[in-house]
């Protein structure tokens, strides 16, 4: 099967497409025979029993899949699992005990927590990045997580929690951020 | 493999028609007095027992007499007793002369673009009368979730019916728009946590589906004022605005 016209660059072409994919997910090697058309996402939760990343739409509409693959989020259900040869991935198992994590727990940043693995996922990589600062920026930058039971501003503190952990202000009054106020 | 309907929690009144926590919860604190009840005589009437024949009382999870203070499990651990159980019922309300509902108010503000007529909501305050508010971090965050869905209602979600066919032609995120993390602004919830006792000792009404009331309406007249137009056809999208 000639995959190259279809344009992955990583994809294995011709024989190759026999060799199994090789890749890190959370600081471990996997090796897995896949069909080409696999997704990520389905390569992550059916091939390798990790559930902690969700399919809520399967169409790059939710942002439920978000994960990273070299420190970048992407969404799991529009990358091939072949696209990530030789790459590093990381799910939401692979964040255990992170400061972001704790935050969502502290500021309530989910209610089913369907949505919560992809929020966290996005928060780790915004707070990581640290150029969005004010809530303004955060709650852009967290739009491609979407939130059916509504968290939304419970998130935004979460990221913010994880953002200024010594800048809080440690009166225990809320520290009002946004100008709008 | 996972299975359906296994769960260690006990029957209980479902979570649903914004009754669980003003339903279960009386329950709850009544047979916690009884447990409560039934340790204190354990601790009296048992001999061998510190308190045996004495006076106590129960203060923040220890058992009390004069000059005596012990922690409960300490004590059940010193009569070789694992757990002390109670069962309790909580009557049925009976009160014919009154309805109980949980009240409040939506403020909003919101701002109109006069060109492209794009509403944005920019603050939001609601107060809340809903009895004893028992978590307060939960009741907050089911309420900001029922505006957030109320803000969905008022501004973007429009489900678009096929007539010929009866299919929804927008099945999908893209299409049928919900509220994104830039949608929502700062939200202030306050609630009056005074407690209905005419309900139940607990005296908790409910939240469950009280966020979304009146959420719709208040952008629709945050938008009225704005720009001196009363739409009454949800969405509220740019189209209905530009005359």
């Amino acid at each position: 099967m000639e995959l190259s016209r279809h344009g992955y660059a990583d994809a294995p072409v011709g024989e190759a497409a026999q060799d199994a994919l090789v890749f890190t997910v959370n600081g471990r090697e996997e090796r897995l025979r896949v069909d080409p058309r696999v997704t990520l996402l389905d390569a992550l939760r059916e091939r390798l029993g990790l559930t902690g990343t969700k399919k809520g739409c399967d169409r790059g509409q939710c942002g439920a899949c978000t994960v990273h693959v070299d420190g970048r989020r992407v969404l799991a259900c529009l990358t091939l699992a072949v696209a990530v040869r030789g790459r590093s991935v990381t799910t939401i198992e692979g964040v255990c005990g992170h400061p972001v994590q704790r935050a969502f727990v502290e500021c309530d940043g989910f209610q089913c927590g369907f949505c919560t693995p992809g929020q966290i996922m996005s928060a780790v990589a915004v707070v990581e990045d640290g150029r969005a600062r004010t809530d303004e920026e955060i709650r852009e930058a967290m739009s491609g997580n979407i939130c059916r039971c509504g968290a939304y501003p419970n998130i935004v503190d979460a990221v913010q929690t994880a953002m200024n952990q010594d800048e809080r202000d440690r009166s225990g009054v809320r520290v009002v951020r946004d100008a709008a106020v | 493999m996972p299975e359906l309907g296994d769960s260690t929690a006990p029957p209980a009144a479902s979570a649903g028609g914004s009754g669980s926590t003003s339903t279960n919860g009386p329950a709850v604190q009544l047979a916690t007095s009884a447990a409560i009840e039934a340790l204190l005589e354990l601790a009296t009437g048992t001999p061998g027992s510190p308190f045996h024949g004495g006076q106590v009382r129960f203060e923040k999870g220890e058992v009390v007499a004069d000059g005596l203070a012990m922690p409960f499990g300490e004590l059940l651990s010193s009569l070789d007793l694992p757990a002390v159980e109670a069962t309790a019922t909580s009557p049925r309300n009976r009160v014919k002369d009154h309805a109980f509902r949980s009240f409040g108010a939506h403020f909003c503000e919101a701002r109109v673009n006069r060109w492209t007529m794009e509403t944005r909501v920019t603050r939001w305050v609601c107060v809340a009368d809903a009895g004893t508010i028992v978590n307060e971090k939960t009741a907050r965050s089911q309420v900001i979730g029922g505006i957030v869905m109320g803000i969905g209602q008022a501004l973007l979600e429009d489900l678009r019916l096929d007539t010929a066919t009866g299919r929804f032609t927008n099945a999908n995120l893209g299409d049928y728009l919900v509220p994104v993390n830039a949608d929502i602004p700062p939200m202030d919830i306050h609630f009056l946590d005074y407690p209905d006792t005419l309900l139940s000792p607990l005296g908790a009404r409910g939240i469950g589906e009280f966020g979304i009331v009146g959420a719709a309406a208040a952008i629709a007249n945050a938008v009225h004022n704005a720009t001196g137009q009363r739409v009454r056809d949800l969405p509220l999208t740019p189209e209905k605005l530009l005359t």
